[in-house]
């Protein structure tokens, strides 16, 4: 009997697994169209979407005014695995109320495009509580193709558009949508970044949610709280159930997760968000939202316990939830960096040794040298690559300080490693992983030490990007082992603004028919400026000169493949074809360059003539960092006769560019003040003023505006037969609390009026 | 064993054979489909390259050039089709053929064509073609247009991008390019197709192909061949001679079948370099390209079945053909006054068919235009029960016939949002009143119905109108497709005397009574059951437009400080309520801080605003503010130095002379400034600039100084009375808008 049993219960085990095999052979872990369908009507059914929230229907008397209130948001994550059979469920769900007050709403609301799997439902719900639902399979199909040769029509974007029927101020937009993913045990981990909430600002935005699995998400992982519309209130909920990890950061007095009692399922843990009456962003110049205005940042990620130690994603395996790095996690990043700076390869730095790294005795001279052989190649590799220009071309920042670190080593050259978060991404409080962090290379030399940060045409050793000055960086000790290393907190001052210098010098003096200017002006660039003209002088730089020899490669435009076979056995006419094309190159980038130089002169002034724009230093090399052009044009409209014999100068208009803050609004700030950099804007200006003529209210160019935010100073003074002004003014800080807007506008205003400063001139 | 040694050396001899046969086969086939064969050719060499130097020298200012651009139109006539559209009985044959046509669709949703030598003019033929063929039909009469480009690179590195635009009644096929005219390298062009939204065009069926050819070297000249068909004639309205770069040579042939009875319209020819000829298109001159003369495809091929198709066709009559030189390039222009009015183009227009036999009348007078368009509109099913209540909701208060109708109007403006569904024959046929009420957006002639129909619902007679606004250079009762974009609606307020007003609920802010410039004057056709009506907008002086300023100030130390009134009529009215009232609620105060400050200028501070209601367009609209000016009062010594000018309109404005098109100011303007400035005591006036007065067709510019009593007054009045500057009259501008900002810089003189 036993036996019997025994043999039963054998073979129904061995068909009852076979059964399961080949039900698991079917068995496909991603959901149809058609279940994610089901499941999203069964979630509305159960009340998923539901919160008392969303009963709002009314506006705050303060925003009555608004085009657009936001009654209410608020996103779901869900997830658990089922123990059983060891299948994970996930999912997303969003709501939004939008109230639309006027017709500029209703423009900006009534058009819709989505794509044809998304589940969405939407419903205009009327100020007498009628509701009516889009019938979204009204919508428009569009399709885009790529007609190839060999495959024919492929479609590679499918869209749909609806207009909405029937939309008046008052009206309330409520949008439902839902994502679902299922997957197996086989499925180690993914993380999910979220953008927050729905981007709904504009008409031609998918409604869609940006979450896929099997796309990589670009979109930035952090949003300031307050949006383009002001926003009645909002809740993010986290339910979540074993195997899953949140991961999540208040930034600038952000609200802080609760944690409440999932009702979901046995195990979960569910971490509630809530915000409430957040304004709209203002757009302010020299604003970094993200580093200044309450922000959250936050990721879900789902690891089984197989790849939680290989993931980059930081988690906490107990508490399920991690609101700040610690120290092993700091530990653990530079470790796994430091690991990586060893698999680089070695090509480039041998290439520099046999080349002429292995004359150079001095470490700083060999470093520098091998910084610039790489950055020479592997910017010439990426540009042609890409089909770009060099100066559009940069390294990534993390390769770039691996290689070095790697050469470092190799030299037996004293190095630290600096770790920071950029602003843009929240600073040091906002770090929650590798992709958040930049990566830089302090190297000490016997006499100094040098930071290593870009590798981009115009970086230098010692110049690090602004991004890295004045926030909390760690520098990190390196070590063989990871308990090893020594981490420590520090900083890198914020290079002063007379090291970022715009200098113009201006020399103009009065053509006969006294009606325009002939004007002479120098720009030097110093420092981080020099970017931004990069393309004017690009034009004329020795960039190629310096290639050819560093490369050892005499055709660098040449593409042989494309020459008849005869005149490639020629080698002369290959040489002479190089110089054509780099001529020709040359020639086009210079024409290209002008013109630019030109609409941006003609954005400020009156141009009657852009006589000339000449480069005279490129800013390129070591020796000579800085970058130098001049220009000669005519200009009008800066000399007006008064009639009675006399003229008025404009003289305040030779200042260009600069900004007006004048609105009541613009004059209340709402968030810090970031500067891209601390820089200063000098101007020497001669002007040439004709015989027998003099010069009245001169007075007026002596300004003297100066506090904690920068200055504002000018004098001007009679030497002989011109009149010399000297102008400066200095934005003296990267970072300034808002409480500081008023000291700003004091030395901005200033600058503004003098601009509008007019002489008389008298025979 | 000799044998078979002797059979083994045959084996391997045809296996060589084959071998080489078949690597010879795949190198033949990859270098015609392979869209980057010039890669493998090594086609450049030194006449082409001084060949390009000599072009680039020549022109220095363009990237290519088209060396020859050769267009030929071939019409071809389906008379059995032509006499069943003439009796109106094509709709079973319209219902079979979408059955046919969308079956036919179905099949060509397969993702993947495998090319072969044998399916490729077929494969050619198949790509691109993406009519939507839900609601156009086949007509009698169908035009294929054959494009043949010659493009040559005029630098180092290029890429040509092109594209080519197509509608839902025309399609576009055999998109293939050769390199250096060498037919060896011939390939199919990879093109991204979608649809092109225009601004303000929700949907429309029109479609864009786009396409990058890299070219590599100075002199690389690019072939590009692609062919478009008009499923009906009546959409090949104009044929434009300029491209978008530079053409050296232009050939534009028509083929015109016996019988066929074409007009042809030259327009804006003077200028232009363009003759025409008859026969056999002139033929390009050879080049001298080696390349060619290599191509190895030089063996007889059989004829395709299109060619075959061809020598079938109704034998041709005659060839028109038009070749323009040395035409610049046609780029995008701001305030385009419409292409129709400057650029040389032809206007076509298909008047009748005879096979012999019989005679069928095609687009040939505007009854026949008006017969097209009513057999559109008499597919609407409108049901104005609804309507009829809310019409007569918005009227009840009203007693004149003016108070009904303007309510009505002023109801479709504010309540139905402009939104253009212009797909398939939507873009032709109105959509149902009811349809538009209950979704609350429409088009023009959505909207113009939907008035219609309120109207008639009270018991008006209310028509639709339609018309070619002013970027149109035809006259409304052209019969051509191009005679009208637009539609709006007539009403009659009395059937003895016809008084009758035109309403456009396009235009919102619009006053009743009142017509934007881009319909006044233009000549309309009006429904009238079997017949039609032609009529025409009323025409309104630029003084309807009038916009005065008046502005009192006193000096204040070095400010200048008073009060400032502003009154706006006409178009200018509605320009300022529909841009105030399209800015967001929370955004309106700051919007009009700055439109009184001339865009936040730091030199002038507005308060104490006080203005009429932004909803009102009866009235003309009002706005008096306080205004005080920085950095317009110099002094020296016992002068003073005034300047009174700080809203320096049209200051420096000075508009390219080398633009295709009129320059369009939207409407005809009419800008009135006087400022009263109060001599403070003690001074006299010792100077006032010397007044400017500079007359021209299109624009007048009157502006003065003049002392009364203790006061000096500055008027100016700039005028545009006709509403557009003619491209010929631009250097006249020009001159006079730096004369005008020279007088804007001039001073008042004061003297103690």
């Amino acid at each position: 009997m036993t036996k019997r049993i025994v043999l039963t219960v054998f073979i129904l085990s061995i068909s009852l697994s076979i059964f399961g095999q080949l039900n698991r052979k079917k068995w496909n872990p991603l959901y149809t169209e058609k279940q994610k369908k089901d499941l999203f009507k069964e979630a509305q059914k159960k009340g998923d979407f539901d919160d008392e929230i969303f009963e709002a229907t009314r506006v705050p008397l303060e925003w009555k005014d608004e085009s657009v209130v936001i009654l209410a948001q608020r996103a779901r994550y869900v997830g658990y695995v089922n123990r059983w059979n060891n299948v994970g469920y996930f999912t997303y769900q969003v709501r939004v109320r939008i109230k639309m007050q006027d017709l500029t709403a209703i423009e900006n609301f009534s058009t819709y495009y989505f794509n044809k799997n998304d589940n969405i439902e939407i419903t205009i719900e009327k100020p007498d509580g009628e509701r009516k639902k889009i019938d979204l399979k009204e919508a428009i199909d569009v399709k885009e193709k790529v007609n190839l040769p060999y495959f024919g029509d492929i479609e590679v974007s499918n869209y749909q558009k609806i207009a909405f029927s029937n939309l008046a101020p008052g009206d309330i937009l409520d949008v439902v949508s839902m994502e679902t993913v299922r997957f197996n045990k086989n499925f180690h981990h993914w993380t999910d970044i979220p953008l927050f909430f729905l981007p709904i600002q504009a008409t031609k935005n998918f409604l869609g949610i940006w979450f896929n699995l099997s796309i990589p998400f670009t979109v930035d992982d952090i949003q300031q709280l307050n949006s383009s519309y002001p926003i009645v209130e909002q809740k993010i909920e986290f339910d979540l159930g074993k195997h899953f990890f949140l991961n999540y950061r208040a930034l600038n007095g952000a609200p802080d997760l609760e944690e409440k009692i999932s009702k979901t399922r046995a195990g979960n843990k569910l971490w509630i968000f809530h915000d409430v009456m957040r304004e709209k962003l203002k757009d302010e110049p020299w604003s970094e939202p993200m580093f200044t205005l309450p922000a959250i940042k936050y990721e879900v990620t789902f690891a089984n316990r197989r790849s939680r130690n290989d993931i980059d994603q930081l988690i906490d395996a107990k508490k399920r939830i991690k609101t700040t790095v610690n120290e092993k996690d700091i530990r653990k990043m530079a470790y796994k960096f430091y690991r990586k700076s060893r698999e680089s390869t070695g090509d480039i730095y041998y290439n520099y040794y046999k080349k002429e790294g292995y004359k150079i005795n001095s470490s700083r001279d060999f470093i520098d040298g091998f910084y610039n052989y790489y950055r020479s190649t592997k910017l010439y590799e990426v540009a042609r690559y890409r089909n770009d220009a060099v100066y559009n071309t940069a390294m990534p920042n993390g390769a770039f300080v691996q290689y070095m670190i790697k050469i470092l080593n190799k030299r037996g050259i004293k190095h630290t490693l600096i770790m920071g978060v950029p602003r843009y991404k929240g600073g040091m409080d906002g770090l929650m992983g590798e992709k958040d962090l930049m990566w830089g290379v302090m190297v000490y030399y016997p006499n100094e030490e040098v930071l290593y940060t870009d590798c981009d045409l115009y970086a230098r050793p010692g110049e690090p990007n602004p991004q890295f000055e004045g926030i909390k960086l760690l520098e990190i000790r390196p070590a063989r082992y990871k308990r090893g290393m020594v981490i420590d907190e520090t900083a890198i001052p914020v290079t002063a603004p007379s090291k970022n210098q715009f200098i113009y010098k201006i020399t103009a003096e009065f053509l006969p028919d006294f009606d325009t200017l002939l004007v002479t002006r120098k720009t030097e660039l110093q420092g981080r400026p020099r970017y931004r003209f990069r393309e004017e002088t690009f034009a004329y730089n020795s960039y190629y000169k310096k290639l050819r020899e560093e490369l050892s490669n005499d055709h660098l435009f040449v593409r042989e493949f494309l020459y008849d076979k005869k005149l490639l056995k020629n080698k002369r006419f290959l040489d002479d074809e190089e110089k054509r094309i780099e001529e020709s190159f040359l020639n086009r980038s210079a024409k290209r360059a002008r013109k630019s130089a030109e609409v941006s002169l003609k954005y400020d002034y009156q141009v009657a003539e852009y006589k000339s724009l000449k480069v005279e230093k490129d800013g390129l090399k070591n020796d000579e960092p800085d970058m130098a052009f001049v220009e000669e044009f005519r200009l009008r409209d800066l000399l007006d006769a008064t009639g009675d014999g006399n003229y008025v100068l404009k003289v305040g208009e030779f200042i260009d560019g600069q900004i007006e803050i004048k609105d009541i609004e613009d004059r209340e700030r709402q968030g810090d003040i970031v500067h891209p950099y601390a820089r200063t804007y000098s101007y020497e200006i001669e002007i040439k003023i004709p015989a027998l003529m003099q010069v009245h209210g001169i007075e007026q160019l002596n300004r003297d505006v100066e506090n904690e935010t920068g200055s504002f100073k000018s004098s001007a003074k009679l030497q002989g037969s011109s009149l010399i002004i000297k102008v400066e003014k200095t934005y003296k800080d990267i970072y300034q609390s808002k409480d500081k807007w008023e000291d700003l506008l004091k030395f901005i205003d200033e600058a503004v009026d003098f601009r509008s400063t007019k002489l008389i001139l008298t025979r | 064993m000799r044998k078979a040694l002797l059979a083994l050396f045959f084996l391997a001899a045809i296996t060589l054979l084959q071998s080489c046969f078949y690597f010879n086969a795949m190198q033949r086939s990859k270098a015609l489909y392979d869209p980057y064969s010039p890669f493998r050719y090594g086609f450049v060499n030194d006449d082409m390259i001084e060949e390009g130097e000599k072009l680039k020298k020549q022109y220095p200012d363009e990237d290519f050039l088209y060396n020859r651009v050769a267009v030929t139109y071939t019409f071809d006539v389906d008379m059995a089709l032509l006499k069943a559209e003439a009796k109106e009985d094509t709709k079973k044959n319209n219902s079979s053929s979408k059955k046919k046509k969308s079956k036919k669709k179905k099949k060509k949703e397969s993702k993947v064509i495998t090319v072969t030598e044998k399916n490729l003019e077929k494969v050619i033929g198949d790509l691109l073609e993406d009519v939507d063929e839900s609601s156009w039909t086949k007509s009698g009469v169908t035009v294929t247009e054959k494009n043949q480009l010659d493009i040559t690179a005029l630098d180092d590195g290029l890429k040509f991008n092109h594209a080519i635009f197509f509608t839902g009644t025309e399609s576009v096929s055999g998109v293939t390019a050769t390199y250096a005219d060498d037919e060896a390298s011939k390939f199919i062009v990879p093109t991204l197709t979608k649809n092109y939204e225009d601004n303000g065009i929700f949907h429309s069926d029109v479609k864009v192909a786009l396409m990058a050819l890299p070219t590599y070297v100075v002199g690389n000249s690019l072939q590009l061949n692609y062919s478009r068909y008009y499923n009906d004639y009546r959409y090949l309205t104009s044929i434009y001679f300029p491209e978008d770069h530079l053409v050296k040579e232009k050939v534009i042939s028509i083929e015109l079948p016996d019988g066929l009875d074409i007009e042809i319209v030259e327009m804006n020819f003077d200028g232009y370099e363009i003759t025409r000829t008859e026969g056999e298109p002139p033929k390009p001159e050879k080049k001298k390209s080696s390349k060619s003369k290599k191509s190895k495809r030089t063996k007889k091929e059989r004829p395709s079945r299109k060619s075959r198709k061809e020598k079938t066709k109704i034998p041709t009559k005659k060839i028109i053909n038009y070749t323009i030189k040395e035409t610049p390039a046609m780029r995008g222009e701001s305030n385009n006054y419409g292409p129709s009015h400057t650029v040389p183009h032809l206007l076509v227009m298909c008047k009748s068919y005879t096979d012999g036999k019989d005679t069928v009348q095609l687009m040939n007078t505007t009854g026949d235009l008006y017969k097209w368009y009513s057999k559109l509109a008499n597919r609407m099913d409108n049901n104005n029960e609804k309507i009829k209540t809310i019409a007569q909701d918005l009227t009840k208060n009203f007693t004149t016939d003016e108070g009904k109708i303007s309510a009505i109007f002023y109801w479709v403006q504010d309540n139905i949002r402009y939104l253009a569904f212009e797909d398939g024959i939507a873009a032709f046929k109105p959509d149902e009143c009811q349809n538009v009420y209950e979704k609350r957006y429409g088009d023009c002639k959505g909207m113009a119905n939907l008035t219609k129909e309120m109207l008639k619902s009270i018991g008006y007679d209310a028509r639709l109108t339609w018309i070619g606004t002013d970027r149109i250079a035809y006259d409304g009762t052209t019969p051509t497709l191009s005679s009208a974009n637009h539609m709006i609606c007539m009403v009659y307020t009395d059937s003895v005397s016809k008084k009758r007003y035109f309403l456009d609920p396009t235009e919102k802010y619009v006053s009743f009574g009142d017509y934007a410039q881009r319909i006044q004057g233009r000549k309309v056709v009006v429904e009238s059951g079997e017949s039609y009506i032609v009529d025409s907008i009323p025409v309104y002086n630029y003084d309807h437009n009038k916009t005065e300023r008046t502005e009192n100030f006193t000096i204040e130390g070095q400010l200048l400080k008073g009060t400032v009134k502003r009154v706006y009529n006409g178009e200018s009215k509605t320009l300022i309520l529909r841009s105030y009232n399209s800015v967001k609620t929370d955004k309106r105060e700051r919007a009009l801080r700055g439109f009184l400050t001339n865009q936040n200028d730091y030199n002038l501070e507005a308060d104490g605003m006080q203005h009429s209601d932004f909803t009102d367009r009866t009235q003309p609209f009002e706005i008096s503010y306080n205004l005080t000016v920085k950095h317009h009062v110099l002094t020296k010594d016992k002068k003073q130095y005034i300047n009174l000018e700080w809203d320096r309109e049209w200051a420096n404005y000075t508009i390219d002379t080398a633009r295709y098109s009129h320059y369009t100011f939207q409407h005809k303007k009419h800008q009135i400034k006087t400022a009263t400035l109060a001599i403070p005591a003690g001074y006299t006036v010792s100077y006032l600039p010397k007044p400017i007065e500079v007359v021209n067709e299109y624009f007048i510019f009157r502006a003065a100084y003049k002392q009364q009593g203790n006061s000096v007054v500055y008027t100016k009045e700039l005028i545009m009375p006709k509403g557009y500057l003619h491209r010929k009259q631009i250097k006249e501008w020009n001159k006079a808008v730096l004369q005008l900002t020279d007088f804007y810089d001039s001073y008042i003189v004061l003297t103690k």
